[in-house]
C-alpha cells in the first residue's frame, strides 16, 4: 500500500508551480552546495527562515530541494577544485580531483550525478518504507525509553561528530542540552536560567541557533582566512556511460545502505556516511590500490553515500523528531514552524504526511538528476564570484531570514552570540553537531526523565526494566565505553565462539578456493 | 597519550577548565531552584540541569587531568610570540569581520534597512579590496535595495 500512497502523492506534486518551485530550490541548492562554506545546513536554515511565511507545502517542498540539491552540489568543487563544497562531499575530493585532473572531470561530474540520484533514491525508499515501520515501533515507547533514545542520540553523535576526541563531542551535546533548559520548563512552568530576561521565557529559538552555529560561523571562518580561487578544468559531456555504473552496481547499493545506516543514527548525517561507505569501497575493491589517484569506485561509493544519507537521516525526523543530520535538525524545525508535529503521533495525526514528503523527496532527487546533468558549464561561473563578497551578502540574508521569524531583534542577538560561541568552538576543536542536537533533544531528555520518575513514584527500576530500555542503555554504554581496553576484551571475549566460527568458515572457504 | 591530545594540550587545558567552572556555576544555580516538594523531589525543575553539570563537570574534569598530564598548563606568553599573534593577518580578519557583523547588529532596527544592509556589504567588499569602491557601492545599494522590495512588497514581511 505504502508505494501505491507515494505514487498517489507524487501525482499531486505534478503541476508547474510545484516543479517550478522544486527545480528552483535544487538548483539553488546546488549552488549553495557549490559555493565552499555555505553548507546544506547553512541554505536549509537561511531558506527556512526566508520562506516560514509561505504555504507549509510549498516551503517544505523548497527546503527538501535545497536540501538534496546541496548535499550533491558540493562535489562540483570537490571535483573541480579540490575543495569540498560542502563537508559532506570530503570524501569525493579523494578521487574526484584526481580524475579531473588526468582530464576525466566531464566523466567525473556525470558519474557523480548519477551515484547522487541512486543514492537518493535508495534514501527515498529508506524514508518511504521505513518511517512508518519505526514510527509505529516507536509509538509503544514510553517516558523511559524516550529518555534513553535521546541519552543516546546525543552520545553517538558525540561520537561520530569528534572521532579523534569524543569527549569533546559529548561535551558539546551537554552544553546543548544545558543550553536547552534555558526558559520556562514544561511541567511546573519554572522559569530556569532567564536571569530576569523576559526574552528568554520560551528559551532560545532553535532557527537563530542554527544560522549562528552554522551560518555565521561559517562566514566568520570564510572572512579569517580568505583563500585564492583556482582555476577551473574545461567542461564536456557529462553524461555517464552506462556499463561504468553496470559494472559498480554493487558498490552502489552498498553504499546507499551504508548511508541510509548512517543517516538514521542521530545528528551523524552525511560528511560521516561518505568516509565510512569510501573505506567499505576501499576494503571490498580489488584495486584498493587506485583509491585516492583517481578510482571510480571511490567517487561512487562517496557520492552515492552522501545523497542516501539525506534520505536516512530523514526516517527519525518524521518517526521520532530526532534529526538523523545537522540539515534534518534545520528541516525539523521548519516543520514545527509549518504546524507539523512530525514523531510517532504522525502516523495517528496525519498518516498520509509521510508519503507527501517522500513524493516532495523523489521529485527533488528527479530535479537534482536532470539539473544536474544539465546547465553544467553556466551554473561553474558562479565559482568566480569571491568569498569575500558573497559571504557578507549571505551575512545580509541571516539577518533577515532570523529577524523575519519574529520580528525580534533579540533573535539576532541569539544568532551572534550562538555563531562567536560556535567559532570558538570550532577552533578549540569541538563539532557543533551534538551541541544544536542537545539543544533539540534537551526539553524531551528533562521532560521524559521528570515525567517517568512522577509515574514511577520516584523509582529508577523502570527506567531499566523494558527491552528496548535495556537495548538502549546496551548502545549508550557501547557508544560511551566501547573504546576502553577491558571493554574491548570483554566484547571479544563474548563474541569468542562466533569469531572463531568465521575463522573456521574463512579458513575452509580459502581451501575449497 | 595520544599525539593529537598532545597537541592541543594547552587550549584543551583552558577550555575544559572554563568548562568545570561553568559547570559548578549551573549546578550551584541548580540548587537555588525551589523544590516543588509536593510532586516528589525528583520531579524538581533543577533535577535535569544537576544531572547533567555534574555530567559535564566529570567530562571536562576528565579533559582537564589529560591536559595536565600532557603539560597543558605550561602556558607561557613571551612578548614576541605575543606580537606576532597580534600582528597576524588571520586575527585582523576576524576582528574586522566580527567588527563589521557588531556593528551590523547594533544599528539593525535604529536605522534603515536598506542604509545599514549597505554599509555593512559596502565596508566588508572595500576592506577585503574584492572590487572597486564604485562597483562595491553599487552592488551594496542594488542588494539591499532588491531584498528590501521583495520582504516588504513580495513576501509582505516588513523589514526595519
Amino acid at each position: 500500500m505504502g508505494f501505491i500512497y507515494l505514487v498517489q502523492e507524487f501525482i499531486k506534486l505534478i503541476n508547474l508551480a510545484d516543479i517550478l518551485y522544486c527545480f528552483g530550490a535544487v538548483q539553488l541548492g546546488i549552488i549553495f552546495g557549490m559555493l565552499p562554506g555555505l553548507t546544506a545546513t547553512v541554505g536549509v536554515a537561511i531558506l527556512t527562515a526566508l520562506t516560514f511565511k509561505w504555504d507549509p507545502g510549498n516551503a517544505i517542498l523548497v527546503l527538501i530541494g535545497i536540501y538534496v540539491g546541496a548535499i550533491y552540489g558540493g562535489s562540483r568543487t570537490a571535483i573541480l577544485l579540490n575543495i569540498p563544497g560542502t563537508p559532506a562531499n570530503a570524501a569525493t575530493c579523494l578521487d574526484g580531483f584526481p580524475l579531473s585532473k588526468t582530464g576525466k572531470a566531464s566523466e567525473a561530474l556525470g558519474l557523480a550525478t548519477t551515484a547522487s540520484f541512486i543514492g537518493s533514491m535508495i534514501g527515498l525508499i529508506a524514508l518511504s518504507f521505513l518511517t512508518p515501520v519505526l514510527a509505529n515501533a516507536a509509538l509503544k515507547f514510553k517516558s523511559y525509553e524516550v529518555f534513553w533514545l535521546a541519552v543516546f542520540g546525543v552520545a553517538i553523535c558525540g561520537n561520530l561528530t569528534a572521532a579523534k576526541d569524543p569527549i569533546k563531542g559529548w561535551i558539546s551535546g551537554i552544553i546543548g542540552i544545558l543550553l536547552s533548559f534555558v526558559g520556562m520548563e514544561a511541567i511546573q512552568g519554572y522559569r530556569r536560567f532567564t536571569f530576569g530576561v523576559s526574552d528568554l521565557m520560551a528559551g532560545f529559538n532553535i532557527i537563530p541557533v542554527l544560522v549562528g552555529t552554522y551560518a555565521l560561523v561559517e562566514i566568520l571562518d570564510s572572512l579569517t582566512d580568505v583563500k585564492q580561487g583556482e582555476a577551473i578544468a574545461q567542461i564536456g559531456r557529462v553524461v555517464p556511460r552506462f556499463k561504468d555504473i553496470a559494472a559498480n552496481w554493487f558498490n552502489i547499493v552498498r553504499s546507499g545502505l551504508i548511508g541510509v545506516i548512517i543517516g538514521v543514527i542521530p545528528g551523524v548525517g552525511e560528511n560521516i556516511g561518505s568516509y565510512v561507505a569510501y573505506d567499505f569501497a576501499k576494503r571490498a575493491s580489488k584495486h584498493p590500490e587506485e583509491f585516492g589517484k583517481g578510482s571510480i569506485e571511490g567517487l561512487i561509493a562517496s557520492e552515492t553515500a552522501n545523497n542516501a544519507v539525506v534520505g536516512g537521516a530523514l526516517v527519525p525526523v518524521l518517526s521520532l523528531a530526532i534529526p538523523g543530520s545537522p540539515p534534518a535538525a534545520v528541516l525539523l524545525a521548519a516543520l514545527y514552524l509549518h504546524n507539523v508535529r512530525p514523531g510517532p503521533l504522525l502516523m495517528i495525526e496525519q498518516p498520509m504526511y509521510i508519503y507527501t514528503f517522500s513524493a516532495m523527496f523523489a521529485l527533488a532527487t528527479i530535479a537534482m538528476f536532470v539539473l544536474g546533468l544539465s546547465f553544467v558549464k553556466p551554473m561553474l561561473r558562479i565559482l568566480r564570484l569571491k568569498t569575500t563578497i558573497m559571504m557578507p551578502m549571505v551575512f545580509v540574508l541571516c539577518m533577515v531570514g532570523t529577524y523575519a521569524i519574529a520580528g525580534r531583534k533579540f533573535d539576532l542577538l541569539v544568532m551572534v552570540i550562538f555563531g562567536i560561541i560556535g567559532f570558538a568552538m570550532r577552533k578549540l576543536g569541538y563539532p557543533e553537531a551534538p551541541l544544536v542536537l542537545g539543544i533539540i533533544l534537551g526539553p524531551m531528555l528533562d521532560e521524559n526523565l521528570r515525567r517517568g520518575l512522577i509515574l514511577s513514584h520516584g523509582s529508577l527500576a523502570p527506567f531499566f526494566g523494558s527491552t528496548i530500555s535495556i537495548l538502549l542503555i546496551i548502545a549508550v554504554f557501547f557508544t560511551l565505553f566501547g573504546r576502553l581496553k577491558p571493554v574491548k576484551q570483554a566484547t571479544s571475549l563474548i563474541f569468542w565462539p562466533l569469531n572463531k566460527l568465521i575463522a573456521l568458515a574463512k579458513a575452509k572457504s580459502g581451501r575449497s578456493v | 597519550m595520544n599525539e593529537e591530545h598532545k597537541k592541543t594540550a594547552r587550549p584543551d587545558f583552558v577550555s575544559s577548565a572554563v568548562i568545570c567552572l561553568a559547570s559548578v556555576v549551573i549546578f550551584v544555580l541548580s540548587l537555588a531552584m525551589p523544590k516543588y516538594e509536593e510532586w516528589g523531589l525528583y520531579a524538581t525543575p533543577s533535577l535535569a540541569p544537576m544531572v547533567f553539570s555534574i555530567t559535564l563537570f566529570l567530562c571536562g574534569s576528565m579533559m582537564l587531568v589529560r591536559s595536565i598530564i600532557a603539560k597543558g598548563y605550561r602556558i607561557s606568553f613571551s612578548k614576541e610570540k605575543t606580537m606576532t599573534f597580534l600582528r597576524s593577518r588571520i586575527l585582523k580578519h576576524f576582528l574586522v569581520a566580527l567588527g563589521f557583523v557588531l556593528i551590523y547588529y547594533v544599528f539593525f532596527g535604529v536605522l534603515h534597512f536598506v542604509l545599514i544592509s549597505a554599509v555593512y556589504l559596502f565596508l566588508n567588499i572595500f576592506f577585503y579590496r574584492s572590487t572597486t569602491w564604485w562597483k562595491a557601492l553599487i552592488l551594496s545599494v542594488v542588494y539591499t535595495g532588491t531584498i528590501w522590495y521583495c520582504f516588504n512588497y513580495l513576501f509582505l514581511i516588513p523589514l526595519p
